[in-house]
Formats: C-alpha cells, sequence, structure tokens
C-alpha cells in the first residue's frame, strides 16, 4: 500500500459513496447535491492519478455550470409530489442490472488491466496543450461548434410552442401557475 | 388405242399428262429495271404495313385521305408483287430469299428472320394483293356513310401485310406474327360493326376459337423449331427430313405435326372449329370477301405448303388432317345447301372449298407436291371474292341476303346477272373456269396418291373430294335458280301470254320494260365506278386464272384420268338436274324449301355447334377457372390471410409486450446490453 | 506506484451506479443525475488508462477526457432544455408514465385538473 493508494481508496469510497447517496436519495434536491460531492470526488481522483488539467476542467465545467444548470431545472420543473422512485420490482431489477454492469466491467477490468502496482506517468500539460492544438485542432474546433449549436438548439427547444400549438398559457414567460390553472374552470 | 394421225400425234387418252396441258413456258425479255432498294418480297409486306400505320396516324377526320391510302398502299402492294414475279421468272431455280431485320440473337437458337418466295408463293401474294385491292376500292363505296371507315381501311391494309409476311415467311418467327396480327385483324373486322351484339359476338367467338387452336400451332412450331435449332423454316425442313428415319418419322416431329394440323385446322375452320366462319359473316362484305377469299382462312394452306415436306412423311398428321378435311368438305357442302341466306351460303362453300384445298395437301405425296392446294387457293380467291362482293352489291340493292330478298336479283339487276353467273360457275367447278382445273388437280392429286404411296388418307380424301363435286354443285345450282328466277313481272307476262298468241297491243309490255331499265339503272348508279370495275377484274379472273393454272410454272407429273373427270362431270349434272327438278313448284325457286324446316333451322345454326362448343369446352374451362379460383381464394389465400392474422396477432403481442413507460423500456434495453456484453465476454 | 485495480474497481462502481440511477429512478432529472455518473465513470477509465500506461503518444487520455467533459456539458444542456419542454407540455417530467401520445393529449386537453 503505497501512498498514492490510500490517497486514491479515500477519495474513491468518497466518490462511491456519493455515487450511491445520489442515486438513492428520495429528495431530488439532496440527490443533486451528493452528486457534487461525487463529481467533485472524481475531480479529485483524477488529482490523484497526476491530470491536474483534467481534474481543474472538471471541476469547473462539471460542479461549476453542469451541477447548476441541473438544480436550476430543478427548479423550473419543481412540480413536487412526483414520485422519485420506481416500484420494488424496477428497482430490484435495476439492482441486478446494475450490478451485473458493476461485476462485467470490474471483471474484464480487473482480469486485463489489474496487475502489478505502476508508476503514474501521464504526459504534461504542456502535451495536453501540444495534442488538443495540434492532434486534435480539427475535433476541438468541431467540438466549439457543438457547444453552440446545442446552446442554439436548447433555446428552440425550450421555447417551442406545445404540440404545435401557440397557446398563450404555454409561454415561457407565463407565469407557471397561470398556465396550470388558465385552464380549469 | 393410241391411234395416229399423219402430221399430228395426239396423245392417248388414258396417258395425258398435265404436263401436256401446260401453256408453253416463254422467254420473259430482261427489261432495264432501275436497281431498286430492297426486294419485292420486303415491299410487298412493307407497303400495306406503312398504308395502315399511315392510315391510322395521318388520315384523321378524312375518310377520303383514309380511302386514298388504303387503295395507294394496295396500288403499292400490287405493283410490289408484280416486280416479284417478273424478277423471280429472271432468277434461275425460281427461289429468292431476303432477310428483314437480321438475324435475332437468341443465344443457341438461330433465328435469321428470312423470306423466302418461290412460284407457288408469288401467284398466292399476286392474288391476295389483288383481292385486297379490290376489296379496298370496294369498301370505300360500301362503308361510305360508315363513321368508322378509316379504321377499316387500316385495318384491311394491316391484314393484308400479315397475310403477305405468313406467305413469304422463311422464319417460324415471322409465321407466328403474321399468323397472329391476321388473327387480332379479323376480330376487328368482324366486329367492325362494333355497335351490335350479334357482331360483337362473332368477332369474340372467332378470337377465341382460332386462339384456342393457336396453342396447338405454336406449340407445334415451337417443337419444330427447337428440334431443329433454328427458327428458319427450310433449315427446319431439313433437319426433320434428314432425321425421319426409315421405319417413320420420329414421335417428336409426328407430335409437332399433328398440333400443327389442329392449329391450322382452327384458322381454316375445319371440324370442329368451323362454326366460327359462318357467323364471321356479321361483319361488312369487304371483310368477309377479304376473309373468306384470299386472306386469314388460307393461311392454314400457305402455312402447310411451306412445311409440306415434313407433312408428307408424317402420316399420323396427313391422317388427321384428311379425316377432318373430308369431314368438312362434305358436312359443309350439305350444310350451305339449307342455309336460308345466300350470303351464309357462301359462308358454308368457303368452309367446305377450304377444306378441300387441305384435303388436297394431306392427299398430296412427295412425288405430287403441294402444287394443287396452292392453285386452288388462288382459284377460290378469285370465285370467292367475286361471289362476296357481288352478293354484298345485291344485298345493298334489295336490302338483304335472304333467299326471300335475293330471289330474282339476276334478273332484275342486269349487270349482276354475269358475274354472279360466273362465280358460281366457278365454284360449282365447271368448265372452263378456274375451278374447274383446281378441282380437277385436286381429284388428280389424290387419285395418284391414292394408287401409289399415300395410303389411306389420300383414299379419304378422294372419296370425298368426288363426293364433294356433286355436292358444290348442288348448292350454287340452288343459288343460281334462286337467283335467276323470273321476276314477278315476268311470270305475269307468262302466264297471260301462253305463247303462239299474235298480240298487237304490247301495252302490257312496257312495265316489264320499264323495270328492267330500271333496275340497270339503280344497279349501275349504286355502286361506285372503280369498285365495279374492281368486281370486273374479279369476274374475267374467274375465267381467265384458268390460264394460270396452266402456267408452265407448277409441278405438272400429275397424272390426268380422263374417265374420272368425266364422272365428275356427270355427277355434277345430275346433282344439278335433280335441284332443278326440286325447285319447280316453289316460289322463289328455292330448291332448300324442300328441306324439312326443322332440318333448315338446325342447319342454320351449324348443327348446334354452339351449343357443343358450350357443352364441351366453355362449361368445362368455366368449371375448372371455377376450381381454380376457389382453389386461390379459399386454400391460396387462406395462407396469406393467415399470414396476415398471425403477422397482427404477433403485432399485438409485441404491443402488449412492450412497455409503454420510459424507464422500465431503458431497463430491458439495458439490461439486453448487458446480456450481449457478457456474451461477448463469455465467448472471447 | 498505484495499483491500477483500485482506479479500475471504482469505474465499475460507478458505472454500476449509474445504470441503478438511470433505471430506478422516474424523475427525469434525477435520471440524468445516474447519465452523469455513468460518463463520469468513461472519463475515469480514460484517465487512469493514460495515466498507468506507457503507450500514450498524444497525449489521448487527457484529451479526450476534456473532449468528453465538453461533450457532457452539451449533452446536459439539451437534455435540459428538452426536459423543460416536456414540464410545459404534460406538467409533469414522470418517466414512468404513459409515453402514449394519445394519452398525452387526454391529459393535457381533457383532464387538466390533474397536474397538480
Amino acid at each position: 500500500m503505497s501512498g498514492p493508494d490510500v490517497l486514491f481508496l479515500a477519495v474513491g469510497l468518497v466518490t462511491a459513496g456519493a455515487g450511491l447517496l445520489a442515486v438513492t436519495s428520495r429528495q431530488v434536491l439532496h440527490a443533486a447535491l451528493w452528486l457534487v460531492v461525487a463529481l467533485g470526488g472524481l475531480a479529485g481522483c483524477y488529482l490523484v492519478l497526476g491530470a491536474e488539467l483534467v481534474a481543474l476542467v472538471q471541476l469547473l465545467v462539471y460542479v461549476g455550470a453542469v451541477v447548476v444548470l441541473v438544480l436550476f431545472a430543478l427548479m423550473l420543473t419543481r412540480t413536487g409530489g412526483v414520485p422519485v422512485v420506481t416500484s420494488v420490482a424496477q428497482r430490484g431489477a435495476s439492482a441486478l442490472v446494475g450490478a451485473g454492469t458493476t461485476i462485467l466491467l470490474g471483471g474484464s477490468l480487473l482480469a486485463t488491466l489489474g496487475g502489478d502496482p505502476v508508476p503514474i506517468a501521464g504526459p504534461s500539460s504542456t502535451d495536453v496543450a501540444t495534442g488538443i492544438f495540434g492532434t486534435y485542432v480539427w475535433p476541438f474546433e468541431l467540438l466549439s461548434a457543438l457547444l453552440l449549436l446545442a446552446l442554439v438548439a436548447a433555446v428552440a427547444v425550450a421555447r417551442a410552442p406545445v404540440g404545435g400549438k401557440d397557446r398563450a398559457a404555454h409561454r415561457p414567460d407565463e407565469p407557471p401557475a397561470a398556465a396550470e390553472h388558465g385552464e380549469t374552470p | 388405242m393410241s391411234r395416229t394421225l399423219p402430221g399430228i400425234s395426239l396423245p392417248d387418252p388414258s396417258e395425258l399428262s398435265w404436263a401436256d396441258l401446260q401453256l408453253p413456258s416463254l422467254g420473259i425479255p430482261a427489261l432495264p429495271v432501275p436497281d431498286l432498294w430492297g426486294t419485292p418480297a420486303q415491299w410487298a409486306v412493307l407497303v400495306p404495313l406503312l398504308a395502315a400505320l399511315a392510315g391510322v396516324t395521318l388520315s384523321g377526320r378524312s375518310n377520303r385521305l383514309a380511302a386514298w391510302i388504303g387503295v395507294a398502299g394496295g396500288l403499292g402492294t400490287l405493283a410490289a408483287t408484280v416486280w416479284q414475279l417478273y424478277a423471280l421468272a429472271l432468277t434461275p431455280g425460281a427461289r429468292r430469299t431476303s432477310g428483314t431485320l437480321g438475324a435475332l440473337p437468341l443465344g443457341e437458337l438461330d433465328a435469321p428472320l428470312g423470306l423466302v418466295v418461290t412460284w407457288p408463293l408469288a401467284l398466292i401474294a399476286v392474288t391476295v394483293a389483288t383481292v385486297a385491292l379490290v376489296v379496298q376500292v370496294y369498301a370505300r363505296w360500301y362503308l361510305w356513310y360508315d363513321p368508322r371507315y378509316r379504321t377499316f381501311a387500316a385495318t384491311v391494309s394491316l391484314f393484308t401485310a400479315a397475310m403477305l409476311l405468313t406467305v413469304h415467311a422463311d422464319d417460324v418467327l415471322l409465321l407466328i406474327v403474321g399468323w397472329e396480327v391476321m388473327g387480332w385483324c379479323s376480330f376487328l373486322l368482324i366486329g367492325h360493326h362494333s355497335t351490335k351484339n350479334a357482331a360483337r359476338r362473332a368477332a369474340s367467338k372467332a378470337l377465341l376459337v382460332t386462339r384456342t387452336a393457336d396453342i396447338g400451332f405454336v406449340l407445334g412450331l415451337v417443337i419444330l423449331a427447337g428440334g431443329a435449332g433454328t427458327t428458319s423454316i427450310t433449315r427446319i425442313v431439313e433437319h426433320w427430313s434428314s432425321s425421319a428415319t426409315v421405319p417413320g418419322p420420329s414421335t417428336g416431329l409426328v407430335v409437332a405435326m399433328l398440333l400443327v394440323v389442329v392449329g391450322v385446322a382452327g384458322k381454316s375452320a375445319l371440324f370442329p372449329f368451323q362454326d366460327w366462319l359462318p357467323d364471321a359473316m356479321e361483319g361488312p362484305t369487304p371483310a368477309s370477301a377479304l376473309i373468306h377469299a384470299a386472306t386469314m382462312v388460307a393461311a392454314g394452306t400457305v402455312v402447310l405448303t411451306h412445311l409440306f415436306e415434313l407433312l408428307a412423311v408424317t402420316d399420323p398428321a396427313r391422317l388427321l388432317l384428311a379425316v377432318l378435311a373430308s369431314v368438312t368438305v362434305l358436312g359443309a357442302a350439305l350444310l350451305a345447301f339449307a342455309q336460308g341466306d345466300l350470303k351464309r351460303l357462301l359462308a358454308w362453300s368457303t368452309v367446305s372449298q377450304v377444306a378441300l384445298m387441305l384435303a388436297a395437301l394431306a392427299a398430296a405425296t412427295p412425288a405430287t407436291g403441294p402444287d394443287a392446294a396452292a392453285q386452288h387457293l388462288v382459284a377460290h380467291a378469285w370465285f370467292k371474292a367475286l361471289l362476296f362482293l357481288s352478293v354484298g352489291w345485291l344485298g345493298v340493292l334489295v336490302g338483304g341476303t335472304a333467299m326471300a330478298l335475293v330471289a330474282s336479283g339476276a334478273r332484275r339487276y342486269r349487270v349482276l346477272r354475269r358475274r354472279l353467273a360466273w362465280g358460281l360457275l366457278g365454284l360449282a367447278g365447271v368448265p372452263p373456269f378456274v375451278g374447274f382445273f383446281s378441282k380437277e388437280l385436286i381429284l388428280g392429286a389424290a387419285e395418284v396418291g391414292a394408287l401409289t404411296t399415300g395410303g389411306v388418307a389420300s383414299v379419304i380424301v378422294l372419296s370425298s373430294v368426288g363426293a364433294a363435286a356433286p355436292l358444290t354443285a348442288a348448292y350454287c345450282m340452288r343459288a343460281w335458280l334462286v337467283l335467276d328466277r323470273r321476276t314477278d313481272a315476268e311470270q305475269l307476262a307468262a302466264t297471260y301470254h301462253q305463247g303462239g298468241v299474235e298480240r298487237i297491243d304490247d301495252f302490257f309490255d312496257e312495265p316489264v320494260v320499264l323495270h328492267e331499265a330500271e333496275g340497270l339503272e339503280r344497279a349501275e348508279a349504286a355502286i361506285s365506278s372503280s369498285a365495279r370495275l374492281g368486281t370486273t377484274v374479279l369476274m374475267l379472273m374467274t375465267l381467265l386464272g384458268a390460264a394460270v393454272a396452266l402456267l408452265p410454272v407448277w409441278r405438272s407429273d400429275v397424272h390426268l384420268n380422263l374417265q374420272l373427270l368425266l364422272v365428275t362431270l356427270l355427277l355434277m349434272l345430275v346433282a344439278a338436274v335433280a335441284v332443278a327438278l326440286a325447285a319447280r313448284g316453289v316460289r322463289t325457286r328455292d330448291a332448300g324449301a324442300r328441306v324439312p324446316a326443322n332440318v333448315s333451322i338446325a342447319a342454320e345454326r351449324g348443327l348446334g355447334a354452339d351449343y357443343a362448343y358450350r357443352l364441351l369446352v366453355a362449361t368445362p374451362v368455366l368449371a375448372l377457372a371455377r376450381a381454380v379460383a376457389w382453389f386461390d381464394a379459399e386454400v391460396l389465400d387462406a395462407w396469406v390471410r393467415g399470414g396476415g392474422a398471425g403477422a397482427h396477432l404477433l403485432g399485438r403481442a409485441g404491443d402488449w409486450l412492450t412497455p409503454r413507460r420510459a424507464t422500465p423500456a431503458l431497463a430491458l434495453v439495458l439490461g439486453a446490453v448487458l446480456v450481449l456484453a457478457g456474451v461477448g465476454v463469455v465467448t472471447r | 506506484m498505484i495499483r491500477p485495480a483500485l482506479p479500475y474497481l471504482l469505474v465499475a462502481v460507478l458505472a454500476g451506479l449509474g445504470v441503478y440511477g438511470i433505471l430506478a429512478r422516474r424523475h427525469a432529472v434525477l435520471v440524468l443525475v445516474g447519465v452523469e455518473l455513468l460518463l463520469g465513470a468513461a472519463g475515469l477509465l480514460l484517465v487512469t488508462v493514460g495515466q498507468t500506461t506507457e503507450s500514450d503518444l498524444h497525449a489521448s487520455a487527457p484529451v479526450l477526457t476534456l473532449f468528453l467533459i465538453t461533450i457532457a456539458a452539451a449533452e446536459v444542456v439539451v437534455a435540459l432544455a428538452v426536459l423543460v419542454a416536456l414540464h410545459r407540455a404534460r406538467g409533469h417530467v414522470d418517466l414512468a408514465a404513459d409515453l402514449d401520445p394519445r394519452a398525452v393529449v387526454a391529459t393535457s386537453d381533457d383532464a387538466p385538473g390533474e397536474t397538480p
């Protein structure tokens, strides 16, 4: 058990625990917050593995942007009373599939790649920069286009009229209360 | 027996040969003919075809233009066939071949698509072209007010093209094309008055009956062509002739020739297919003249002439043909006698005469050759076209062709008298008209066949042809007695002036004279001068056509039996006298009135052939069709319907099994992916 | 020196948790949480392979992980937009509800009172 091993074990346990809580918590908001913890733990894992740049980006993008977006979405679609988990039978089946995934993936990964301890020797940040702006420059540019497209598409989808009919009650600028109670006589 | 006068050597009558009667062969001067493009055979087929196309496309709404196109096409065809005669006379060996479209690429099957012409074929072609031209001219008058005249003219042109293609074809494919196009054109022509139920029915009947027989025809030709590996008729004949070994012809040849004979029997209206031809009288008279005289019914003779060398060595086919033709010759002649309508009488006489041609082919041996049939074809074309056109003319004048209506027709309309008389004389086979020569040739050929190697077929044919001669004379005599009955005015005059009374006042004669003059004028005025000229040409050919029969281009090794000839003529005379006696005392001088009424009605209905067709063919075929339809609907479709129902059930099951909610569906998908991945990992 | 078994084990656990989260949750946002966990497992796998093996020529592992994070961000944006539209159309984001469009019409037009 070397130093990195211990460190990784600790961070990994935090990450796995937070992930477990994120998928089992009955409170929607709690689940989202546990996701923050899990993703942060993942960033810690990256740090332990020596990929500092990736860890920072993970923190920035995921914890800083994505999770905020998720929270916003939770607030926008706040309905309350919606059951969060499925029936027991389906949860059992889901647990079976999840466990199967873990066993299959873990088994095959450990059998092929998990062996003796190896030194941590990743590419430096300079190498990463050279890779992004050299070898992978065209996919990188495509990615920027993808982000723009996703932005525009998100706006278009979120503002589109419902069912092809542009009802005033369903405009996003209408208050949700009016949208919900406007039709009831 | 042989007496030799000084200076003149008379041939022994018992050894008189046909060759002694033939005209001397004359040298044909080589005229400076410009080198024309194509061969006359090609032009003979192409010109009427182009005329038909032009008639359909160019004539528009103009009857005049359609008539010009039709007549010009007919003239061009005639010119091509006459040119062909001339070219043939200059050709050593008297055989010309030419191509058409070039060979078809049919793999192992060789299809050169060639045309061939020999003397009999060339003379038939000239006859066809002449009759077609006369029919075109006549139809312009006959169908003057017909709204569908333009179609009629174009169809006649197409019909002519098809017949000439059949005549000239040296290729099975071309033969079938011409044969089938003729069948369709006959449908169009017979059903010309398409608003009449009877015409539509007759057209469909002609099409169905001939088409049914065509199954045999096409199958037979396919067997012949397939066995020989080529569609060229010349090479088919060579192939099968060489394969016909000493014990007898091969089975394939026998089957093929039997099938071909069946097809020919359908087109030529032999028993048991005979009934479509009299019904075809529903077509306009020019169409009847064309179909009956020179083209469609004679096509079978032409085809068997092409294939004669195979027919002559195939005894079963000859026997079948002889039996069918003999039954038809006699039966049709008897039926013709009992008809109450002059046109139908002529139709049945056509059935009889065409059967006579085919009987000649059945009786002929390789030694005598098929020329007797071709000669009778040519002769029959002249007098039958003349008779049909004249009777149609008479029918226009008196308003119908029933015996009661046409009575005295030949006396009231003097201009028709000679035409009808000559036509009937030619039909009866009285010397010196064409019918006499061709019929004697057939008798001679049958006799030679019966005495030498012809076998039982020749004997059958000889006896039936011999028996048919007096029958033919009988119905011709009957028709003539009716046509030549004294008019009412003449009868009255005969009643009141019983001879020997010297009359001073000829006041009572006046109406008679007026009647005659009026009849003459009406008859003259009723027809266009060109159509009258056409019938005149046919009339002259009925007499002068005998010279054609005597041309030295025919095979001449037929022995003439003068005793047989005299006996035949005597029988014909006896029959005619008997008919004349039977006609005495009947008001219309119609010997047919002596026939019992129920027999007469049965004869007019073709002895219930319709009923027989329905009972023996139509009903079983319909029953079979219903059975097939039932099988298709109830058995085969049941599987299809079952498939549909099964798919529907499967779909319902799938619909029921498929979750309509997102997360269970996702669970199924991911579970399946997991299973697949597990399988991948395990089986690696 | 590190044992590569540990990160790989975490990858497997995170992936299993993500799958479970996707399947066991009805709320669409929580399903998305499961998806994020799955994507995180993928990123960790990439980084682990890149840091513990020698044959990384063009720094592919970190670069691809960055790409992955970017694509995940875009995906989340579009998914949340769809989610908002879904909410506006139905009044709920319950993925275990019937997805039959006829049922949607029935609930949105005929029985608006069911939506709280």
